[in-house]
């Protein structure tokens, strides 16, 4: 009998800011988790998702499965600054290897293997504003394989060039502000935890209600993960979960934990955590006290 | 056990076009690596494998394309020129890439001016897979999996999952990878991208030469060949993605990593390792990578079978390497011929393991494996059979 439950999780979020209408990252005390040289060597997206790994009670024989929709982008454009000529007009004869291997997207499930001396498999999910659902989906599904546990998680981070692209392509400075990052961990356990997910889905069509996937649902979580578009999707009776930590492509790992809570606090019963990418991409999660 | 069935495939890499260039390549020897220059901000020549588009073949052809996804592209074309695709509820697409947009980004980003900004919105790899889907279906449903080099062989593998234990149907998995200041810079800065031509298993190797291109296997259950009536080219036996947590870039020289993904990929194939008629490895020519693997491959069995790496062929296509070296072991086992490991003089000292120097003919090859290692421990294993 298939019964997949949260059985644990972890995060590092942003609260909305008064002053500044903006996202501001909240961030804990990364030394009780990691080294002051690790720390030195990470970029901010990897130092919130391998905290959140462990801080969710990932184990050595836990499967990882990942999702980033734009992986690590502090390492990413440090590496690419090195690439620039430097002042002689002539490419840099000496360039650090280290933000080039810290830059691939598959990065942090490396950097949490290495943490918990882990060999099980490792996939990172790099799929849009649907990363976090289908590294869910491939989650769910090695449990179906016969896995007792395995751990799920998202991370996105912010730079300074993601309002830039969001400028040069015309967003509106309201919706700017809007950006912000995280990082959500959740370990899976077969029967064991307050809260069932009870399935997940994408889809690459527009999606008018969430009835029709569901009729017993009491309670809608939305939010949305593009970072630059002011379409909105109306959900008046819900509860929009991308106000509480800002848009980024894998928010609606926060979108579950949120809905994990609404259950736990008593709240409802059952929960739909729906994540609309743009008007054609949609990810739904359906939660359900067991 | 649920059989899983390659019934199409379509590739492009530095050898040509089409599993019959690709063949004659194979059989005559042929590298695709080649003086290169055409990268932007790179000064000066460098040893790479680069993929020749047919712009007349891509009917939307555009130039200002992410290089990693006009190749995918020319690979989706060659596939369904090949075999009758029909989705239906129940088919996905899965793309492996590791460079994903940044071909295009890197052009901007070196810009003074800040360059297009149009053009970093072909960044994220999902992006190039939307792109993809569209060549494809439009509404599939789809994923692209980003684990270094590894990345196109955990698609084949999740194909595999869906297939055997998800209830999908058909599923279209491999991946691309394009070229790149980026990542050629990259194995640059970490001393291991050889000037000469590189030669995987040689005890003098000195690192890797990149290459660029794009594969992608139409995969099916049993159920589906009977809908499609497509034949079968090879069963997608078994496979294993084993994390072997040393170093983010480097593997543990005893082979346990690259042994553990092995085993684990025969035991899912309900094999064991006598039964293969050859291993295409993953062979980088990285002192470390081939170093490893050898001494993985020795401590698998006691007798190896002929065991080569391609790489000297197509050049590292990083991302899309495990989906076109699936191609180059299926024609392995079609033809039952391991193939030649080109450029090798000298056996490594330790572990004094030798790859094939010839095209060896294999009688009755049944199984074949391949192996895909990347950055971040992410080791993978496929193993494909004779239908």
């Amino acid at each position: 009998m298939k019964d997949f439950r949260i059985s644990s999780s972890a995060g590092v979020h942003g609260l909305p800011d008064q002053n500044s209408a903006g996202f501001i990252l909240q961030e804990p005390d990364y030394r009780d988790r990691l080294s002051a040289g690790s720390l030195r060597r990470m970029g901010k997206g990897l130092r919130m998702g391998v905290w959140s790994a462990l801080e969710c009670g990932a184990t050595d024989t836990d499967p990882l499965f990942i999702g980033t929709g734009l992986g690590g982008l502090t390492d990413s454009e440090k590496f690419l600054l090195s690439l620039a000529p430097g002042a002689d007009g002539q490419p840099r004869s000496v360039v650090s290897p280290t933000p080039f291997i810290l830059s691939t997207h598959n990065a942090l499930g490396g950097q949490v293997a290495m943490a918990l001396d882990n060999h099980q498999s490792n996939v990172t999910h790099v799929q849009n504003g649907l990363s976090f659902e289908e590294a869910l989906k491939d989650a769910l599904l090695a449990m179906t394989e016969g896995k007792e546990h395995v751990v799920v998680g998202a991370v996105d981070e912010h730079i300074e060039l993601l309002d830039k692209v969001g400028q040069g392509t015309g967003a509106q400075p309201s919706t700017l502000n809007l950006l912000g990052e995280g990082a959500t961990f959740f370990r899976l356990a077969q029967g064991e935890g307050a809260v069932r997910i009870v399935q997940c889905k994408t889809f690459h069509r527009p999606i008018v209600d969430v009835e029709s996937y569901w009729e017993d649902v009491e309670l809608v979580l939305f939010g949305r993960s593009d970072l630059f578009s002011e379409t909105a999707i109306a959900f008046p009776e819900g509860l929009c979960y991308s106000d509480e930590c800002g848009r980024y492509m894998t928010n609606s790992a926060f979108g579950l934990y949120r809905g994990m809570q609404e259950i736990e606090e008593g709240r409802a019963s059952t929960v739909a955590v729906l994540n609309s990418y743009g008007p054609n991409c949609h990810g739904l999660i359906l939660l359900e006290k067991p | 056990m649920k059989p899983v069935f390659v019934t199409g495939i379509g590739i492009t890499c530095a050898l040509g076009t089409g599993t019959s260039s690709i063949l004659e390549a194979l059989l005559s020897k042929r590298t695709g690596i080649s003086n290169l220059t055409r990268i932007n901000g790179l000064h000066g020549e460098f040893l790479g494998g680069a993929a020749e588009l047919d712009e007349n073949s891509l009917h939307n052809f555009d130039p200002t394309l992410s290089r990693t996804t006009s190749l995918a592209l020319e690979a989706v074309a060659d596939l369904k020129r090949s075999v009758a695709f029909m989705p239906t509820e129940g088919t996905a697409f899965l793309n492996g890439s590791s460079v994903g947009g940044m071909d295009t980004t890197e052009v901007e980003y070196l810009k003074v001016d800040g360059g297009d900004w149009q053009q970093y919105l072909q960044h994220p790899i999902g992006a190039g897979t939307d792109t993809i889907c569209m060549a494809l279906s439009p509404g599939l449903e789809r994923t692209s999996i980003s684990t270094a080099c590894s990345s196109s062989a955990n698609s084949i593998m999740q194909a595999g999952r869906m297939i055997r234990y998800g209830g999908y149907h058909q599923v279209v998995a491999g991946g691309t990878d394009a070229l790149s200041l980026f990542t050629i810079r990259g194995f640059d800065s970490l001393m291991i991208y050889d000037a000469e031509h590189c030669s995987p298993f040689d005890e003098d190797r000195a690192g890797l030469n990149l290459g660029e291109g794009a594969a992608y296997l139409l995969l099916e259950s049993e159920e589906n060949l009977k809908i499609s009536g497509n034949k079968p080219l090879a069963k997608l036996s078994g496979w294993a993605n084993a994390n072997d947590p040393y170093h983010q870039t480097a593997s543990r020289p005893d082979g346990s990593g690259a042994l553990a993904s092995m085993q684990q990929a025969i035991q899912c194939a309900q094999l064991s390792a006598e039964n293969l008629g050859y291993i295409n490895a993953h062979g980088t020519a990285t002192p470390n990578n081939d170093l490893s693997e050898a001494t993985a491959i020795k401590r698998l069995v006691e007798a190896p079978p002929p065991f080569s790496s391609t790489k000297a062929y197509t050049g590292h296509t990083l991302g899309a390497a495990g989906a076109i070296e699936a191609v180059i072991s299926i024609l392995a086992l079609q033809q039952c011929m391991a193939w030649c490991n080109l450029n090798h003089s000298t056996a490594m000292e330790d572990p004094g393991l030798v790859p094939v120097k010839e095209h060896t003919a294999v009688n009755d090859m049944q199984h074949v494996l391949s192996n895909s290692f990347g950055f971040g421990g992410s080791n993978s294993t496929l193993v494909f059979s004779k239908v």
